[in-house]
């Protein structure tokens, strides 16, 4: 007597999906699909960000090797990193701007990173050249992905370089 | 008395219903395989030009001599190599660098033989591969990947 109520009540049931079992699907499938998509951007974000470190150390390795070589006329100093007076200066010596592919260009305004250089004299004098502390930092503009920090420092290297202060040379 | 049964409007809400259910399916995950595979490709090109990059200033900062280090053009390659002399038990032996067929390669050659391309093997997959020697001041070079993202580097020479 159960068990043919319980099969006449199993058979009354109507088949196939009802539409809140379809709306909690395609519910639940959004929210999947929104945090699958999340996990891509993040992803993504990560790879910005060490391709931005590469970009940060590369160019930086670029600018201390250029000074031990002397070459003031190389991108991306291109002649501008040529200072009248390292003696005189305090601070930051130098900006370079770039934009968001990493290509060097002329206005802050539209720089999404921008590398800064700090010279300080140590005024010891070797074969006619003068001892400078170094230090490079890089900074990025616009916050990342789901990051609220502005002008977040992205790579900072401090070194000591030699510089050429004879006449006629890059410096007073 | 009550009809028994699904009406037909019934059956075409279920069925449009069931239709934009299965599209968005089918959306999210193409959606997800071409981010998955766009993703990886980049992963992999950054990679590429990331091994190229650390190679090329391994391999200067360790032969980073005025005579042991020179850029010049080879038989059978389009763009200029490196040229790095060095002995290596009383032998006089040649590595030359450079970009052929798509990738950054390296072949060991002993100085008395003929450079041949094809006796090299690959370092990592690069679109191209500027060098520039600057004379006795270093050498500006820039590693150029498929998918074009650049890295500059320059290393200048030991100083005597």
């Amino acid at each position: 007597m159960i068990i043919s109520n319980l099969l006449r009540i199993k058979n009354n049931r109507k088949k196939g999906f009802s539409l809140v079992e379809l709306i909690i699907s395609v519910g639940t499938l959004s929210v999947a699909g929104a945090f699958i998509l999340l996990f891509f951007a993040y992803s993504k974000d990560i790879n910005t960000r060490s391709f931005d470190l590469d970009n940060s150390v590369y160019y930086s390795n670029y600018i201390i090797e250029s000074i031990k070589a002397e070459i003031w006329d190389d991108e991306p100093t291109d002649n501008s990193l040529k200072i009248e007076s390292l003696s005189q200066q305090d601070g930051i010596v130098k900006e370079i701007y770039f934009n968001k592919d990493w290509e060097i260009i002329e206005t802050q305004e539209d720089a999404e990173y921008i590398m800064e250089f700090y010279l300080d004299n140590k005024d010891e004098i070797a074969m006619g050249k003068g001892l400078y502390d170094l230090r490079i930092t890089v900074t990025k503009k616009n916050p990342y992905f789901r990051s609220m920090t502005v002008n977040r420092t992205l790579y900072t290297v401090e070194t000591k370089v030699f510089i050429s202060t004879e006449e006629g040379d890059s410096l007073d | 008395m009550k009809r028994r049964g699904s009406s037909s409007t019934e059956f075409i809400l279920t069925m449009l219903l069931l239709i934009l259910f299965s599209l968005a399916t089918i959306s999210l995950v193409v959606s997800a395989s071409g981010a998955y595979r766009g993703s990886e490709e980049t992963i992999e090109d950054e990679s590429q030009i990331r091994v190229a990059q650390s190679y090329l200033y391994t391999k200067f900062r360790q032969n980073m001599e005025v005579n042991r280090i020179s850029v010049e053009s080879l038989p059978g390659v389009e763009e200029k190599g490196i040229v790095i002399t060095d002995t290596v038990l009383g032998e006089d032996i040649k590595t030359i660098i450079f970009h052929h067929e798509g990738y950054l390669r390296e072949g060991v050659f002993l100085s008395n033989t003929e450079f041949n391309p094809t006796s090299s093997y690959p370092i990592a997959s690069l679109e191209k591969l500027n060098i520039n020697m600057i004379e006795n001041k270093g050498i500006d070079f820039e590693t150029i990947s498929v998918e074009g993202k650049s890295f500059k580097g320059f290393i200048a020479f030991i100083p005597k």
